[in-house]
């Protein structure tokens, strides 16, 4: 079962990854869409804990980040507490 | 061990968890392993061998007084699971070891020397396919006599309002939105409070910066230069706090425990008791 919200954020990240011209921006955004493909197909998804660092990295990664980029990381930041919304926690 | 560069032996690697597995799954209570989970499934579903499993919110706390455990099922719950007072105590969890360093707070609360934690949690366990087993096991149970508890390490809402008063920094180490009182919560977690924003004068220093992305801690040159670039340093005394108290675990271990801090105190009424206290002042917006 994919998880779309997931699938949506790596889709964001790896297209922000390839229209971005900051060598180091763009590998740390491919290496978030690269785990985000994988979280969202694999057999048990991430908790609340991996998903809050991944926001932690996104977050800053966007703070270094050109304008259209940044907006990008948000969108995908959009998908990410959407699926933080559906999974219990404390 | 662990890292020599931090300021104590409390963190292992998960090469060293798995070069001493046969003593975890061994009746001798020189060692014992400790998973620590709010979605207990996941242990149930794999973890590392002869690792216990501990629910957080039904077994480290006190729904009904809604506190940590006190003495007695502090000791019932260790010595019926045949951990001594002088076991080596390995913790690592779910959620990025949020519980397991709250499960080491409260241990080291009750005066429990020996506890460490495994950097990178239960991720870096299962990310870097180390050894996984469905079995649960069974230690013979011994006596455990607490020697706590310990005050030094725990916040209550008397040392905020004093903390406020005297400028000792408080580390808020929530998301920015928390802070800033955009949200009650991050989405999908459940205990929030009546408003939102943050105690008077604290710094949001965020526990993910504590972490590399794997999840394993930053070294201790870049936790000290974080900290105190934001005018954290280990010449007063440091609350740290969060929601509910286990982010800012987190941030109390690095603080204290890697960095070897003198005085750091984890309030873990946290924002939960804060946001919803009468008359007591907050702020909102970001840090000044």
């Amino acid at each position: 079962m994919t998880r779309e919200e997931l699938k949506s954020a790596a889709e964001t990240l790896r297209a922000a990854s390839e229209g971005t011209s900051d060598e180091t921006l763009s590998a740390g955004l491919a290496e978030q869409a690269d785990q985000f493909a994988t979280l969202a197909d694999a057999d048990r998804g991430p908790d609340h804990g991996r998903l809050a660092r991944h926001e932690r990295v996104l977050s800053n990664l966007a703070a270094d980040a050109d304008q259209e980029t940044a907006d990008a990381i948000e969108s995908a930041l959009e998908d990410i507490r959407a699926y933080r919304s559906t999974i219990e926690g404390v | 061990m662990s890292d020599s560069e931090y300021a104590n032996d409390v963190l292992v690697s998960a090469d060293w968890v798995e070069e001493h597995l046969d003593e975890f799954q061994s009746d001798d209570p020189g060692l014992r392993l400790v998973e620590v989970d709010v979605d207990t499934e996941m242990y149930d579903e794999a973890h590392a061998p002869g690792a216990l499993g501990f629910n957080w919110e039904t077994q480290l706390c006190d729904q009904t007084r809604r506190d940590i455990l006190d003495k007695e099922d502090f000791e019932d719950l260790l010595g019926s699971h045949g951990i001594a007072p002088d076991s080596t105590v390995v913790l690592y969890g779910d959620n990025s070891n949020w519980f397991a360093a709250y499960t080491y707070w409260q241990f080291k609360y009750w005066g429990h020397d020996d506890v460490k934690l495994l950097n990178g949690g239960r991720d870096y366990w299962m990310d870097n396919d180390y050894p996984t087993t469905d079995e649960a096991p069974s230690f013979s149970a011994v006596e455990y006599d607490a020697r706590g508890p310990f005050d030094g390490l725990r916040a209550y809402r008397e040392d905020v309002q004093k903390a406020i008063q005297r400028g000792i920094p408080l580390v808020d180490v929530r998301s920015p939105e928390e802070f800033k009182g955009e949200i009650l919560a991050p989405p999908g977690l459940q205990e929030t409070a009546q408003r939102g924003g943050h105690i008077p004068g604290a710094k949001n220093i965020s526990w993910a910066d504590t972490v590399q992305p794997d999840g394993r801690f930053k070294p201790a040159d870049e936790l000290r230069e974080m900290y105190e670039s934001n005018g954290v340093g280990n010449d007063q005394e440091v609350i740290a706090y969060c929601r509910i108290g286990e982010r800012s675990s987190i941030a109390w271990f690095a603080l204290h425990e890697l960095l070897g801090y003198d005085d750091v105190k984890n309030y873990d009424g946290s924002w939960t008791e804060w946001g919803n206290l009468v008359g007591e002042p907050i702020e909102t917006g970001p840090a000044e």
